[in-house]
């Protein structure tokens, strides 16, 4: 599952930096975009079933590949 | 100007049904009707008591209500003005103050950054509360003739420039007030009731943003009410929610992109935003998808699509797209001229062409800018005049293309490198001349990536003076650099270093190739 979600961010970022750096800041590299974390969370919908609505939660707590692989275990 | 009349007796002469309503909403600050009108008065009459010349005013700031009382004040006192976000950079917002060379700088927000310092240096400036204070003892009644001539400037947008330098486009009076009269009657239009009930128009753009024009103007001038979204909002999806609940906006303007943004989240629709009823997009291009699923939202909403450049008054065609249009065209069409407009499509050989043709988009009519400030050269290259039944028409070349079919015109792309991204309109010879300003950079080349059609984000290769160790952090330590020199929505998403440049034969970077290998 962890790997599953990391292959999806990976996939939207266009960068493996996502794979090796967990605790790299997503927003303020540029990795995601305001349009890429919304594809991220349809993504996320799309492929794992688990639906997350933007507006539940800040982008700190999904700024990192580690907080958001975190996040979506917790809403299996 | 019949419109500056109009707006200035909207606060005045229906005191029970205008004066009391708030001209300005939003988390950024209220401001009713009569408030904007008197306020503006008093800091036009200051203007005329302190200021020895009518030429333009820059506005340098971000949403506060006293923007939109700094725009007044200068067309109610005969001065153009030229908005300039915060969000611009320093460096950049300099450059326009220096092409400008402004009498005056007014600094409505209560509160500026350091980098105000850099944009203001060595210029008058009137800020925060000061505005209020120094105007307070000049009367709020300011005579009707001083007020802005139909060939002078109103407002001038600067836009990206080939060279890194910006230019500023020069939009008269007489332009802004046939666009209005125009822009009344977008979809169904708005009926002399729906103005004299109160629509409330949202604003998303920034003023210094063309697009911001369309929700300024026509609530000014219906008499409305603007709901103006600051940055830090929109970047917040639960703030975003909340404010866009708390609108009561009927009158959407925005990028196709925004409202894309919004449409993520499933508590958008006609639940949160029970009187919506017209969306207005302009900007870029919009998806059939979008149109599906905002119909789903907000049933019974009218969609209209615009189309034009800053150069011809924010937009110069428009059409409702209904289920009918949707079902028929794929991609959108962007309209059919408005009245006062004549769109014509020219090809390669100099020669107008056919219905269904694909060429360069000219605008003709009477929303045409006079031309670019303090610049002959690009202005002579872009603007042209036309002579028809004893009347001369200025004319532009948009560098757009696209074709004519059943009247209805198509938009393309852009046939040189000038590029559309969220709403932004980039030249990418821009980004590139600032980033080769950097230091570890021997020469950059930058290309938009798209998805699915539609530009999503920009991509820099860099061939750098030494190749680093780190790829990424370098990247990022570009990318940090590089806001020196450059807004936000100019900084290159992914930045990829190469070993060598490819070149064509006649010595410059051959994107094609750039764009294939990678």
């Amino acid at each position: 599952m962890r790997e599953k979600i990391l292959e999806l961010l990976a996939e939207i970022c266009d960068d493996e930096i996502v794979l090796e750096q967990g605790d790299v800041n997503l927003f303020e590299t540029g990795l995601l975009d305001s349009l890429d974390y919304m594809d991220l969370l349809l993504a996320i919908d799309r492929e794992l079933g688990i639906r997350i609505a933007p507006s539940e939660l800040t982008r700190d707590q999904v700024d990192t590949p580690d907080k958001l692989v975190e996040l979506v275990l917790s809403r299996q | 100007m019949e419109f500056i009349r109009k707006i200035v007796e909207n606060g005045r002469k229906h005191p029970e049904r205008i004066a009391y309503r708030l001209a300005l909403a939003g988390p950024e600050g209220a401001l009713t009707w009569g408030e904007l009108i008197r306020q503006s008065g008093r800091l036009a009459g200051w203007m005329e008591a302190n200021l020895r010349s009518h030429e333009p005013v820059v506005v340098y700031g971000h949403k506060a209500p006293d923007m939109i009382v700094s725009f007044l004040a200068c067309i109610r006192s005969g001065r153009g003005y030229c908005p300039i976000d915060t969000s611009v950079p320093a460096d950049r917002a300099r450059a326009i103050v220096d092409d400008l060379q402004p009498e005056l700088i007014l600094m409505p927000e209560a509160s500026y950054g350091e980098e105000a310092q850099t944009v203001t240096e060595g210029s008058r400036t009137l800020s925060g509360a000061a505005i209020r204070e120094q105007s307070a003892a000049c009367p709020e009644e300011i005579p009707e003739t001083l007020a802005l001539k139909p060939e002078e400037v109103c407002y001038l947008i600067y836009t990206s420039g080939s060279t890194g330098t910006p230019k500023g486009v020069q939009i008269t009076a007489q332009c802004l007030q046939n666009f209005i009269h125009w822009g009344m009657t977008l979809g169904a239009g708005i009926s002399e009731a729906e103005a004299d009930a109160g629509i409330t128009f949202l604003n998303q753009a920034p003023f210094s943003f063309d697009l911001s024009v369309m929700d300024l103007y026509l609530f000014l001038y219906s008499g409305g009410t603007l709901y103006a979204l600051p940055k830090s909002v929109q970047g917040d999806a639960a703030a975003l929610m909340k404010a866009l609940r708390e609108s009561d906006v009927q009158f959407w303007v925005s990028t196709p992109s925004f409202a894309e943004v919004c449409l993520a989240d499933p508590g958008f629709g006609r639940e949160a935003m029970r009187r919506m009823q017209r969306f207005a997009f302009c900007g870029e291009t919009l998806p059939p998808a979008t149109v599906r699923r905002l119909m789903q939202a907000f049933p019974g909403a009218e969609i209209v699509n615009t189309y034009g450049p800053t150069e011809s008054t924010v937009a110069v065609t428009d059409v409702t797209v209904t289920e009918d249009i949707l079902e028929k065209w794929d991609p959108l069409p962007v309209g059919s001229a408005k009245p006062g407009t004549q769109i014509r499509i020219l090809g390669e050989d100099g020669a107008y062409l056919p219905e269904g043709e694909r060429g360069e988009v000219i605008i003709i009519g009477d929303t045409v800018s006079p031309g670019y400030r303090n610049n002959p050269e690009k202005t002579q290259k872009a603007f042209f005049t036309v002579t028809e039944g004893g009347e001369t028409l200025r004319a532009y070349h948009t560098g757009d293309k696209g074709y004519l079919l059943e009247g209805q015109l198509f938009y393309c792309g852009r046939i040189d490198l000038q590029i559309k991204l969220h709403g932004y309109r980039i030249e990418l010879e821009d980004i590139e001349n600032n980033l080769n300003k950097l230091e570890n950079v021997e020469r950059a080349a930058v290309l938009p990536k798209e998805k699915d059609g539609v530009i999503r984000s920009l991509t820099a290769y860099v061939l750098p003076v030494e190749k680093p160790e780190n790829a990424f952090a370098a990247a990022q330590e570009l990318r940090t650099q590089a806001k020196k020199y450059l807004p936000d929505y100019m900084i290159p998403k992914k930045i990829v270093f190469v070993d060598e440049m490819p070149m064509t034969t006649n010595g410059k970077v051959d994107r094609r190739s750039l764009g294939q290998d990678r």
